[in-house]
């Protein structure tokens, strides 16, 4: 009896520590697997580079021809790192995934690149050039938003596609708002990704269907507040309302004034506040602590007092 | 009053680095990680090796199993500036043995996607890691990171993100001085400019034993290596404690424990714990602790 319940000896309790470790690894690795199974690679190989075509999935539209160069030169010094991944297309070869690497060999005059060959079919292709893409720091809203729009039919439900991608729901939907905007702005977006984040994207989607927008009378200002954010003279964030000012002095002229006044008060030599006023609002900063209730509140009335006349003004 | 004190703490980050492989590295890693835990530390361990054995040695979860992990420190735009996802990337599902001791675990692909990402996508490739750390000096008492035997783009992150660093040294052949050489007159040159006030904390010898000649040789053959060569002005040279040698460390990783629990009155454990209490002592850890 007693031998049946020995305790285990050092060696037995190792031999199955190891076992279970090398079962959990196992299950992990075919885990992983699984969830990769939509692609199986084939072989390496060095290819015709004439032979092989862009990814129609690609999600990026501009690739910044310095960084290519910077890349060719580190290719120069280093060779190919990474082979790109291609998959067989009608009679050669369609890239699956480095696109940038493809371009900087093609660059470099190179006839021959490395490549991995994978036995993909359209939707892991996509797949795979988005999650190559999607996170990379530079890739517009605008890219992301094509990429994503391109595999979204692949998902039953938005929550799957949030999952996939990493994005948020909410962000899905600012995303695919670029596909609802109208030709013109992607026309503008094609030649400059980086015009449109997604927050904007989203707001003027809804902006154009307000009653009031009349396409014909509007799309003068819209495009003047796109050449100014291409001007860096508007931030992408007072996009909209930059918009609904262009129309509103266009359709109500009113008394332009560029100057914009900026005084300091000032108590015993020192900063105590400060005055300002521009085209969109007057600011009066005071330190509360020097100010008595009285005062404050006068201010207060001679503002009050100030805009009833207006408003006594305008029934006229 | 205190508290406000206790906020400025900034913890330090030491990095366990040498190029040269199985020299003791992810050992020291998690053998100190569990005494400083043990002696109430709050601790992260940061793997950056591919091979992630610190993360398999700590974690309860299969590396590779984590959607998030050490990629996101070098190439995930938002966790730069946004604790919340940096904070993602910490995982507590630690082994027993391993109290108050979290980690951010390492894929086999790490060192693939981070070189060819930064590669292209970063104007600093080297400070990446420094950028995501800085934000968690305050949160931890200690930061260790677990190198690559390789000088790589990623050691090169951990040596600038450091504020520390040691170097451990298998005494039991020469291959380690070699590599000891080329490695520190790397940091010589590349640190001012990324890391200048990166500290040596020394050499730590590892599976040594002062009773067999060549160890003891090659052993001091480091105190003449390091006054020739005048590196850092750091707490130590080689550091005063050093590591003895004993089968039970190879027992502790596949118990996937700290050795302390494998066997508690062992050398080892005994020397990792002076280790540490060296450490608390030389760079102020402990001031934290009494909070
Ligand atoms: N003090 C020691 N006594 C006996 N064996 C040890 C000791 N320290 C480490 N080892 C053994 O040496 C081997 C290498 O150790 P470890 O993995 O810690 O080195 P490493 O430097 O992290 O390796 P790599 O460069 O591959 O990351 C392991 O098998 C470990 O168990
Ligand atoms: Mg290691």
């Amino acid at each position: 009896m007693s031998t049946d319940h020995k305790k285990p000896s050092a060696l037995e309790r190792l031999q199955s520590k190891i076992a279970t470790n090398g079962q959990t690894q196992l299950k992990a690795i075919s885990e992983v697997k699984e969830r990769n199974s939509l692609v199986s690679a084939v072989n390496e190989a060095s290819l015709d580079i004439e032979l092989i075509t862009p990814n129609p999935f690609q999600p990026r539209k501009v690739f910044d021809h310095e960084k290519i160069i910077e890349l060719a030169e580190a290719i120069k010094e280093n060779g190919l790192i990474q082979p790109i991944a291609v998959r067989a297309a009608d009679d050669g070869y369609q890239i699956i995934a480095g696109e940038r690497r493809f371009r900087a060999c093609k660059y470099l005059g190179h006839t021959r690149i490395q490549a991995v060959i994978f036995d993909a079919d359209d939707e892991a292709t996509a797949m795979m050039a988005i999650s190559e893409n999607i996170d990379r720091e530079d890739l517009t809203d605008y890219e992301v938003g094509q990429a994503i729009q391109n595999i979204a039919h692949l998902f039953k439900k938005k929550t799957e596609l949030s999952r996939y991608t990493g994005k948020t729901r909410s962000d899905i939907y600012r995303y695919l708002a670029f596909n609802d905007l109208p030709d013109w702005v992607k026309g503008r977006l094609n030649g400059n990704p980086s015009l449109i984040n997604r927050n904007n994207a989203q707001l003027l989607v809804s902006f154009f269907k307000e009653a009031d927008y009349v396409e014909s009378q509007h799309k003068e200002h819209v495009l003047a507040a796109f050449n100014m954010v291409e001007e860096s003279a508007l931030t992408q964030t007072l996009l909209i309302p930059k918009i609904r000012r262009l129309i509103r002095d266009a359709e109500n002229p009113r008394r332009q004034s560029d100057n914009v006044v900026s005084k300091k008060y000032a108590l015993n030599g020192k900063n105590v506040g400060g005055f300002s006023f521009d085209d969109n609002k007057v600011i009066i900063k005071l330190n509360s602590a020097l100010i008595t209730d009285e005062v404050a509140n006068s201010i207060y009335q001679m503002v009050a007092d100030a805009l009833a006349e207006l408003d006594a003004g305008s029934d006229n | 009053m205190q508290a406000s004190q206790d906020n400025a703490y900034l913890c330090p980050i030491i990095a366990v680095y040498n190029q040269k492989g199985g020299v003791g590295k992810t050992t020291t890693v998690v053998n100190l990680a569990a005494e400083f835990g043990r002696k109430g530390c709050a601790v992260l361990v940061i793997d950056v090796d591919p091979q992630a054995n610190a993360s398999t040695h700590i974690g309860a979860i299969d590396p590779n199993l984590y959607e998030k992990n050490a990629i996101a420190l070098f190439c995930d735009k938002k966790t730069r500036t946004d604790i919340a996802h940096l904070g993602a990337l910490i995982s507590q599902d630690v082994n027993d043995g391993f109290e108050n001791v979290c980690y951010i675990p390492s894929t086999d692909q790490l060192d693939i996607v981070v070189t060819e990402t930064l590669r292209i996508h970063s104007n600093r490739p080297l400070e990446e890691l420094k950028a995501r750390l800085t934000l968690l000096r305050d949160a931890f008492d200690v930061i260790l990171i677990d190198c690559p035997p390789a000088l790589s783009l990623l050691t090169g992150n951990a040596i600038s993100a450091a504020t520390h660093f040691m170097i451990p040294i298998d005494t039991s052949s020469d291959y380690s001085r070699t590599g000891w050489v080329n490695l520190m007159t790397y940091i010589k040159d590349k640190t001012p400019e990324t890391n200048p006030d990166l500290v040596y904390l020394g050499a730590l010898l590892t599976r040594h034993s002062e009773s067999i000649n060549v160890q003891k040789a090659i052993a001091q053959s480091f105190d003449e290596l390091e006054m020739e060569m005048d590196l850092f002005p750091g707490v130590g040279k080689r550091l005063p404690v050093y590591i003895h040698t004993s089968t039970k460390v190879g027992e502790a990783s596949v118990l996937r424990e700290p050795i302390r629990k494998t066997a508690r009155s062992n050398k080892v454990t005994k020397d990792y714990n002076d280790l540490a209490d060296y450490l608390l002592e030389t760079l102020s850890i402990q001031q934290s602790l009494k909070a």
